[in-house]
């Protein structure tokens, strides 16, 4: 580029950031947060490089480089704890991605008003039960020897399976007892998306001819897809981060080589056993998958859709 | 445009609501169960509960869960302090993360990607529990409800959604058509954009106070003086002494806290819940379709 | 003249003021603060409300600022204090783990004994005259002394973890005897599952054998000792001694998986409740006091039951033996039984050391020390003879001292509503532990049982009420299990890990617990093929098992 050119953008730029200067004091306060309490405490990061302990402190502990992360990569766990975290999260994204979207569609669609305000009123409730609660009622109610639902199932002349305990069934409960806990939680943003749709476009379907679900399809869909792709990338850039309350309620002696996440191997190895370092290096281990994730996938979203994060 | 009124519904319609009527019910009533679980349980005994016997109506009905409840101090003092940093911390966030999504939702600003990026790769690094409280320790916020209030208000995660809505929803013409009349930006977001964006706001709104009537992480790192500690906090107390995610090694002491902790425990949940669940509803006229939009298109 | 007066005068102040500092210095109280773990049950808002914090201040002169953990969360807490501002001591046993210890050892004022004796006599002298060993106990590989230990030094009621119990009235409906080896507790078993043993008319809504996987006491591994394999979940306890006092293995012996077997069929004919790997506690204290379970291994009944003559029923009994092998339990060293080794700390921010020996020597005090656990004498528990009788309120120091600083909970009547709301008012009048329930006849009401200053003489549960809470456990210790010789000698390692030693056993061991608790879960749940069996043993060499059994065998010789 011409080195005039190059100038003439660069005062036009300049100009125009002196325009937005009200934007930029809009920003300024969370950028002010984000600063102090996100990027300050970052150079903690190095804590996954050395021998942390107290007495030394954050900077004066010894160097180790990447012993931890060697340990960890050679350690006999490594496959499996990846392997068992990726997989119950993908799960979790599949069967969990579409049913907000489902459910907050046909939220918006039904005629009555009243009946849409009470169900989108009920079915966000179970989000705050917590999880320890959860698979507390779910441990009652599937109960081999005493829950209803065995109940139930005996009567209709089967016989009811040990779901709670054995691993083949624990992908499986964990990740549709998240969907049922979660769906009307996550269906709220797709709620608050489809109300900024032009009612103008349902309105000239009609004319058209177009049938309900025709018009749900063509307009509806389209009409909250950034906010679905929004979400998309931003639950893949947390692929590896699966909670630590859920699995550990649910992890028995007899589902440990389905259940043993990379979240309850730092709680067990890190805090429990005060191996900072360790869980610290894990932890950005971790992090670094969530965030290759997330640029790929912002950047696969962007060439397809032209929705991205930045 | 004028609107029509459709008064002949088609018959594939009427399957199409039906089919949806169904469906939802199902729904309503899938995720209805929990709730009346709880319910019942708190003012059942124990026994029934555990045991499995609760299906759908209450056994040994009892309401001294509630009143062994309402008796504890921590009760009521969590229950202010979470009153407390909810509200506060959600008109805080509010403040600092609905103008944020806004600026960064302009496409013409200069860097927005790149400030977008530095806040967003917060998402995925930080320093953890050890810097974090190094730093806040040094700021002297420790043991401070200030801390409570604003730690956990501004997330980036609602930031990008806030960011996404404004970008589809408040078209550029839109903006044009305001600067050419001279209305300046602070002017064009108080007038204009605030009053379409009603409906993220309700969200941003209630995803901000329920993560604060819900935290108990922040208290329970940052501050040792009870009086400052949150509802949630005190019910995890309750919730964990017996899931034998501790394994107490003190037998003695846990046979008189389970029986106790047994018969209050679904009451305080009960209680801890019923006001956040109760703030949805009051959001919902929040979600009107946005009035404005079809009158820019012509 | 006016000067000489005015002079003087002026001196007369000043000398006044000197004095009334000097008077006022002494007199200051020295500011500590304390951190400590603070009980889920407790009513006060702080533990300076506490009548015994008050006369302990009172009595050392200081002012206690007091930073209370919360129990079962107690690690973030922990964390985040290290990492900020020290508080001067540490009262908290039960989360001062050996490894917090080692791994930062500057942040900490270490004692000598000299020290120790000067300024704790009390302490000192107790434990001289009633614990064999205790310097050792306290002191870590580097020759320093960093904490002074708390808690029961001997306890009759940790010489185990869980022990089995049966039924008795149940036998007694169905005329069966105690069973004594293993075929005769499977077919006691049967019995209860196919009769009405519970007397409810319903022969079918017995379960035989209980247990909860998520509980260690109540853990099916436990029931290893019958083949002579004494292993503890809770303290990752998968090994075995031999004859000689050598560690060897427990988890890969044909006598381990002979017990795999075993409960594999009793799983099948659906004699034990195979869901007690995935219930929770609840589930399984709900089963208990529905009169549904049979026999379970467990701390003790009524620590499960609140009917006392529900509890009552069960005994307990020797574990079943089984032909070709002897009957060892897992067993804690009577010495350190429930002790914690760095119950009181003495931190680097510490100014005034003196002052917080000071504060543990006040609190070591027998009677103070106890009533610093159990609460006020003669209220809530007093000093027993060898009858059992309470001494009384003349009891002097020599009687006291004659009974061995034996003592006896009070336990007040429950039974009817005014009862409790007049007991639960004495606690609330004193500002103790909230409670709610049928019966409480607790050991403990003021939450440091943990951290109790000082070790303290066995309770004396020689009373013929087997309702008051832990007797029928310590008449089963002592009258059933001790007789029966089955107590492994060897256990409850007093050696204090060194810090590399422990991360590299850390490492080393990183998953091996899950693949020993897997198998035997999947193998009683599935049964135990050859395959299996050999594909388990690969597991455990990969997962570092010889390690693991060598590392212990070097522990207990002190070989670290």
């Amino acid at each position: 580029m011409q080195p005039s050119v190059k100038r003439k953008h660069r005062q036009q730029t300049i100009r125009r950031m002196i325009d937005n200067r009200a934007l930029y004091l809009m920003i300024l306060p969370a950028f002010l947060y984000i600063l102090i309490f996100h990027y300050w405490p970052m150079y903690g990061v190095q804590i996954a490089f050395r021998n942390f302990n107290f007495a030394d402190g954050i900077t004066g502990s010894k160097w180790v480089g990447m012993k931890w992360f060697n340990y960890f990569f050679h350690s006999n766990n490594f496959s499996t704890l990846v392997r068992n975290t990726l997989i119950l999260s993908f799960y979790d994204l599949l069967a969990g991605f579409p049913v907000p979207i489902l459910l907050a569609l046909i939220m918006n669609a039904v005629p009555s008003r009243r009946f849409r305000k009470v169900s989108q009123t009920i079915t966000y409730l179970p989000h705050f039960i917590s999880v320890i609660v959860l698979v507390g009622m779910m441990n009652s109610m599937f109960s081999v020897n005493s829950g209803w639902v065995s109940t139930i199932v005996r009567a209709l002349g089967g016989t009811p399976t040990y779901i709670m305990g054995e691993a083949k069934y624990f992908r499986h409960v964990y990740v549709w007892s998240g969907v049922w806990q979660q769906m009307g939680w996550n269906s709220i943003i797709y709620l608050a998306a489809l109300t900024s749709i032009d009612p103008g476009l349902h309105e000239a379907a009609m004319i058209d001819g177009a049938g309900k679900l025709r018009r749900i399809i063509s307009i509806d869909l389209p009409g909250i897809l950034p906010t679905m792709s929004i979400m998309l990338i931003l639950r893949f850039g947390s692929i590896m981060s699966l909670g630590f309350d859920k699995v550990y309620s649910m992890q028995n002696a007899l589902n440990y080589s389905v259940s043993e996440v990379l979240s309850t191997h730092i709680y067990k190895m890190g805090i429990q056993s005060t191996k900072y370092s360790y869980s610290a290096a894990v932890s950005l281990f971790n992090n670094v998958i969530n965030f290759i994730m997330l640029v790929t996938v912002n950047r696969i979203s962007g060439k397809l859709s032209g929705n991205s994060l930045w | 445009m004028k609107r029509m009124n459709m008064k002949r519904v088609s018959a594939g319609d009427h399957l199409t609501n039906l089919l949806f009527y169904v469906l939802l019910g199902v729904f309503v009533v899938l995720c209805f169960y929990p709730i009346w679980y709880v319910l019942v349980a708190s003012i059942s005994d124990p026994t029934y509960v555990n045991s499995g016997a609760l299906i759908t109506l209450p056994r040994g009905v009892h309401f001294t869960a509630y009143k062994y409840a309402f008796d504890q101090p921590q009760l009521w003092i969590g229950y202010g302090n979470t009153l407390c940093y909810t509200f506060f911390g959600t008109l805080f966030g509010l403040c600092v993360c609905i103008p944020c999504g806004y600026a960064l939702s302009r496409r013409d600003l200069p860097f927005r990607g790149i400030i977008m990026g530095i806040l967003v790769f917060t998402m995925y690094f930080s320093g953890g529990l050890i810097p974090t409280y190094v730093v806040i320790n040094t700021l002297n916020l420790v043991n401070t409800r200030i801390l409570l209030i604003i730690l956990g208000s501004v997330s980036v995660y609602n930031i990008v959604l806030i960011r996404t809505f404004c970008q589809s929803s408040i078209p550029e013409e839109l903006r044009e058509a305001a600067s050419i009349d001279g209305c300046s930006n602070t002017r064009f977001f108080f007038s204009i954009v605030l009053p379409l964006s009603k409906a993220i706001l309700a969200v941003i709104a209630l995803y901000i106070a329920v993560h604060h009537w819900n935290s108990y992480y922040n208290a329970l790192v940052y501050t040792t003086d009870t009086r400052l500690q949150p509802l949630q906090l005190y019910l995890r107390q309750l919730l964990l002494i017996n899931t034998g995610a501790e394994d107490l090694g003190d037998p003695d002491a846990l046979k008189e806290m389970q029986q106790m902790i047994a018969s209050i425990r679904y009451a305080v949940i009960v209680l801890s819940s019923l006001p956040i669940m109760c703030l949805y509803p009051f959001l919902q006229k929040y979600f009107v379709q946005g009035v404005m939009i079809g009158s820019i298109k012509s | 003249m006016t000067k000489r007066i005015l002079t003087l005068a002026l001196c007369l102040i000043l000398a006044l003021c000197a004095l009334t500092a000097a008077a006022l210095a002494d007199e200051e109280p020295v500011e500590l603060t304390i951190c400590t773990v603070r009980r889920t049950t407790d009513i006060t808002s702080s533990y300076s409300e506490k009548h015994w914090v008050q006369a302990l201040e009172k009595a050392c002169n200081v002012k206690i600022k007091w930073i209370e953990l919360l129990e079962g969360q107690t690690d973030e807490q922990l964390t985040a204090l290290l990492a900020g501002d020290l508080p001067d001591i540490f009262w908290a046993g039960k989360i001062m783990k050996d490894s917090i210890i080692s791994q930062n050892t500057s942040l900490w004022r270490p004692l000598t004994e000299e020290e120790i004796r000067t300024y704790v006599p009390n302490l000192a002298n107790f434990l001289d005259e009633n614990v064999d060993d205790w310097l050792n106990f306290i002191t870590y590989p580097d020759g320093n002394i960093y904490g002074l230990a708390g808690g029961k030094m001997h306890s009759t009621m940790h010489t185990t973890q869980g022990i089995p119990y049966i039924n008795t009235q149940w036998l007694e409906r169905l005329g069966l005897e105690k069973p004594t080896t293993m075929e005769e507790l499977k077919q006691v078993l049967i019995a209860f599952r196919d009769q009405d043993a519970n007397g409810n008319g319903d022969p079918n809504d017995e379960i035989p054998f209980d247990f909860c996987d998520s509980f260690n006491k109540t853990q099916l591994i436990n029931c290893a000792a019958s083949w002579g394999l004494p292993m503890y979940n809770g303290g990752n306890v998968f090994y075995d001694f031999d004859d000689a006092g050598n560690v060897v293995g427990a988890v890969n012996t044909d006598a381990y998986r002979s017990f795999l077997e075993f409960f594999y069929e009793l799983g099948q004919e659906k004699l034990i409740n195979l869901e007690g790997f995935s219930q929770s506690y609840d589930q399984f204290t709900a089963n208990c006091n529905a009169d549904r379970v049979g026999f379970f291994w467990g701390w003790g009944p009524c620590n499960y039951i609140t009917d006392s003559d529900l509890f009552l029923q069960f005994e307990a009994m020797v574990p079943p033996t089984v032909e070709g092998y002897p009957v060892k339990m897992y067993t804690a060293n009577l010495d350190f039984a429930n002790a914690f080794r760095n119950d009181f700390v003495i931190t680097r921010a510490c100014k005034n050391w003196e002052k917080a020996l000071e504060v543990w020597n006040y609190a070591s005090e027998p009677t103070t020390a106890l009533e610093i656990c159990n609460g006020e004498r003669f209220l809530f528990w007093d000093y027993v003879d060898a009858d059992g009788n309470f001494l009384g309120e003349d009891a002097t120091e020599e009687d006291i001292k004659a009974c061995g600083y034996r003592y006896l909970v009070k336990s007040y009547d429950t039974s009817t509503p005014e009862a409790l709301a007049a007991y639960n008012q004495l606690l609330t009048d004193w500002n103790y532990d909230w409670l709610v329930g049928k019966t409480f006849t607790g050991s403990n009401t003021t939450g440091l049982v943990d951290g109790a200053p000082l070790m303290l003489e066995a309770e004396n549960y020689e009373t013929d009420d087997l309702t008051v809470w832990g007797v029928q456990r310590y008449v089963g210790i002592t009258d059933v299990l001790e007789p029966a010789n089955v107590f492994c000698p060897y256990y409850m390692n007093k050696n204090i890990v060194p810090a590399e030693a422990q991360e590299e056993f850390d490492f080393m061991t990183d998953g091996l617990y899950e693949v020993i608790r897997g198998f035997c879960a999947t193998s009683v749940m599935n049964g135990v093929t050859d395959e299996s069996w050999s594909s388990y043993l690969n597991d455990l060499t990969t997962y570092n098992y010889d390690f693991y059994v060598d590392f212990y065998n070097r522990l207990f010789h002190n070989e670290l």
